[in-house]
């Protein structure tokens, strides 16, 4: 991976077609988590079985109301902390808007990698991912929301998380996954920033 | 503060004022009250997982702060563990919550004071 950098108007970096593959699916499962809360199918991507199914494995867990579901808690807060009915009227007024802008940021990256691996050599080590200002801001978003939702999937509850003292293999890929998502996401808020 | 509180009353015997009487409308601290613009306050919260860098972006774009403010009101946030980025009416607050929910922040409205 190379990370984001501004050229002119534009933002490029390049990525492995691993890692392109790799937030593709995350994206997908996330996706597919935020559509099940809003009760609609997600038509058209299904989650390809390569990889984890992070997002899809809270699935399993029961009923999915805000409260026990914590990837749904944290990107879809309550508004209110100390006024439940308030929240809830709130969150039935904006939630269905919020859901369809967080899907709709990650569908953006989605096609934009997509995009590339397609016209791209398959084999090729770098695919180049060249953003305008808009593209920047809907990755700046979705990459926060993947970042949000893997943390709230490992239990990352500080800034320097420990794991636990024998962590799976699936924890440690998901730990290092969700730092270089952070990379990504850093290089991106440099690159936004005005020019001195 | 009775004395400048009553600068706030209607003159006495001033038209219109006949009716009302003095002593009520004086005891009513809501005169002052009803004066701030700003009686809502947007309540950003710490989380281990937003970049600093991120955050400041996001008070600089949305809000439109100097980069100063905005790394100044971040290390509040970071530090605190919370801090009010915004005051004002109840719904341009509940638009701010439903912004920083967009950018991923963590955000909350509350009654000023409250």
């Amino acid at each position: 991976m190379r990370p984001f950098r501004r050229r002119d108007e534009r933002f490029d970096a390049e990525l492995e077609s691993a890692e392109a593959r790799l937030i593709v699916n995350l994206a997908a499962q996330l996706i597919t988590l935020l559509r099940d809360r809003s009760g609609e199918a997600d038509e058209g991507h299904s989650v390809d079985s390569e990889g984890l199914d992070v997002f899809a494995r809270l699935e399993q867990r029961g009923p999915r109301s805000i409260s026990v579901d914590p990837v749904l808690a944290r990107l879809l807060p309550d508004a209110y902390r100390d006024d439940e009915s308030a929240s809830a009227e709130f969150r039935r007024l904006t939630e269905p808007g919020l859901i369809d802008r967080k899907v709709a940021q990650l569908r953006a990256v989605m096609a934009d990698l997509t995009s590339i691996e397609t016209v791209t050599e398959e084999d090729a080590e770098d695919l180049p991912v060249v953003l305008d200002e808009a593209g920047a801001l809907a990755w700046l978003r979705a990459l926060t929301d993947l970042r949000l939702a893997l943390a709230a999937r490992l239990g990352i509850e500080s800034a320097t998380p420990r794991g636990p003292e024998q962590p799976d293999e699936d924890v440690v890929g998901l730990l290092a996954v969700y730092d270089w998502l952070g990379l990504v996401q850093e290089s991106l808020v440099a690159a936004l920033q005005p020019e001195a | 503060m009775p004395s400048s509180a009553s600068t706030l009353l209607p003159t006495p015997g001033a038209p219109g004022a006949a009716g009302t009487a003095p002593e009520t409308r004086r005891s009513e601290a809501p005169q002052l009250r009803e004066l701030p613009d700003h009686p809502w306050a947007l309540v950003v919260w710490d989380d281990p997982v937003n970049l600093m860098s991120y955050v400041t972006y996001v008070f600089r774009s949305y809000f439109g702060f100097e980069q100063g403010e905005a790394h100044r009101l971040m290390l509040l946030v970071h530090e605190e563990g919370r801090a009010v980025v915004a005051t004002g009416s109840h719904e341009e607050m509940e638009r701010h919550v439903e912004a920083m929910h967009d950018f991923g922040l963590w955000a909350s409205l509350q009654k000023v004071g409250g």
